[in-house]
């Protein structure tokens, strides 16, 4: 589980601390340019690094962005400040703690990176400066070896530990999704049946490839979807011509029990994209296949009247989620406590550190109704 | 079971910010997170009165499978409580705090959220355990709701 996130001097953030205390469900809201998606950009790139990447100029390219010397806070070159990324998660009681600093030194074309270190229960696994890379060994010397300053030291670390406890961390941001979804993108044509998710969710229907192999994985979409959909039947991934033995396959969706009834995959609104989207990551985290998901803005698709539901499905997820939100009805699915705000005055400042709804409750800086507050501005200071 | 006109569904009136945190930890409490589509929690309007008025005007225009339960402060005033909780309306419910939902809160164990009270709520009702639920208006009504809810297996 996610139980802390620090960010330091990557776009609008800057000493951003976040301390998520065993939530299991949360919530960002602020206004635009507040940093929300910044810290899912952040998940990526740990994300990316969980699944081997270790150029640091590659972290992020999967999903259409990568970790430029411009996302420094005010993309400035003469800055002194690196640029510092730490988290905290905890895994079988284990908590994991991985921190990676870079920076950018004049005649550099890329990031540098300057530390990085991973630490079980407070313990180092490995440091690293610049090139130099220090591997704790239980009853041995430290083991010392040199690296690459470009190079994430992460994915090339192994743990010779018989329970392998850094390859279950590893494992653990390689599997986080990450979603901003676009559902024009999802054109419902299986690319790379092995690709995992990317952030925009184009390639969701390799994730139904994978999961279709597993019958009760495949019996929970068709009842989660049917939620929405009272008259779905079942899905199927086949070609356009039924009896053609060559050509693309398509993702279908049958309704009622004709076969005739079998609607293309690309042919469903936007709205609908998503819901079978949430259908997938509920049956995922269901059979655990999940354990993480941060999905920005997951409303901005939705009839208003499906809002509150369908944030309520993801609220039940069985792993930890996190959600950005600017609507007031999937802010009232979240209590008090959950709930936190991003506030940044202008583009000429960083964001200020996340506080609770129920913390500026406290602090009186939040009176009266929440909606009122939202729908003026007043809670962003506006 | 997808949302239905035509099917059993309730539609929970809360007065304001806080009613709406205990009802949510109530139903996810209750309903161990997968609270049913037939369950809406509606906070359109502020103030007692008015949520009852709004409460009321739905459940009227409803038809025969809604049923709707208001859920408001009565602020310690015997008077709203006699107003309130007067028969005359069929499928129409009303609870809420005797006083006010933040002093309840102080009743719990350690310094407690408003979600945390509703989950506690949710977790005397099962056990039939009655530390918190004397501060609340009204419980025959949620009992009978919840008899309704039975019968119709939603819970």
């Amino acid at each position: 589980m996610l139980k802390r996130l620090y960010i330091h001097n990557y776009k609008c953030l800057v000493n951003f601390e976040w301390r998520l205390d065993g939530l299991q469900s949360s919530l960002l809201i602020g206004k635009n340019g507040s940093g929300k998606s910044s810290i899912a950009d952040m998940l990526t790139f740990l994300r990316d690094i969980g699944r081997g990447e270790n150029d640091v100029s590659a972290l992020g390219r999967e999903d259409g962005f990568t970790l430029s010397p411009l996302s420094l806070w005010n993309g400035r070159r003469d800055s002194c400040e690196p640029m510092v990324f730490e988290l905290d998660a905890e895994l079988d009681a284990v908590l994991y703690s991985y921190r990676l600093v870079l920076d950018f030194p004049k005649k550099f074309q890329k990031l540098r990176i300057v530390e990085e270190r991973l630490s079980q229960n407070g313990k180092p696994s490995f440091t690293r400066e610049p090139a130099k890379v220090t591997i704790a060994r239980e009853g041995q010397p430290d083991a010392v070896l040199g690296h690459d300053w470009h190079s994430v030291f992460l994915p090339t670390f192994q743990d010779a530990s018989q329970n392998a406890p850094v390859l279950l961390f590893k494992k653990w941001l390689a599997d986080m999704v990450i979603l901003t979804p676009i559902p024009f993108l999802m054109t419902g044509q299986p690319v790379d049946r092995l690709a995992p998710l990317k952030r925009s969710a184009s390639n969701l229907v390799d994730w139904v490839v994978r999961l279709q192999a597993d019958s009760e994985a495949a019996n929970q979409i068709g009842d989660y979807i049917r939620e929405v959909f009272p008259d779905f039947k079942a899905f199927a991934i086949r070609k356009l011509d039924r009896d053609a033995s060559y050509g693309p396959e398509y993702l279908f969706l049958r309704f009622f029990d004709e076969q005739t009834s079998e609607v293309p995959f690309f042919l469903l609104s936007d709205g609908e994209k998503c819901f079978f989207l949430s259908a997938l990551l509920r049956a995922s985290a269901t059979l655990e296949k999940v354990s993480f998901c941060f999905w920005d803005e997951p409303d901005c698709h939705l009839a208003t009247h499906e809002v509150g539901f369908f944030i309520r499905a993801l609220r039940a997820l069985s792993g930890q989620s996190i959600l950005t939100s600017h609507q007031l009805e999937t802010v009232r699915q979240f209590p008090d406590e959950a709930t936190f705000v991003l506030l940044r005055d202008t583009h000429l400042v960083p964001t200020r550190p996340p506080r609770t709804l129920e913390q500026l409750r406290d602090a009186k800086e939040l009176k009266g109704d929440l909606s009122h507050a939202l729908l003026t501005g007043d809670l962003y200071g506006e | 079971m997808a949302s239905n006109k035509f099917r059993w569904h309730l539609r929970i009136f809360v007065e304001d910010d806080a009613n709406r945190q205990i009802v949510n930890g109530f139903l996810e409490s209750f309903f161990q997170r997968n609270i049913p589509r037939c369950i809406r929690v509606l906070q359109s309007s502020r103030g007692w009165d008015s949520t009852l008025k709004a409460a009321k005007q739905d459940c009227a225009e409803g038809g025969s499978c809604r049923r709707v339960l208001a859920v408001i402060d009565f602020d310690g005033d015997a008077n709203r409580i006699r107003t309130a909780t007067v028969k005359g309306q069929a499928n129409f419910y009303v609870v809420g705090c005797r006083e006010e939902p933040e002093k309840l809160r102080q009743l719990l164990q350690r310094p407690g959220h408003f979600s945390t009270l509703g989950n506690s709520l949710a977790r005397e009702y099962c056990d039939n355990n009655t530390s918190l639920w004397p501060h609340i208006v009204n419980k025959k009504a949620l009992d009978s709701l919840m008899q309704d809810a039975k019968d119709q297996h939603i819970c």
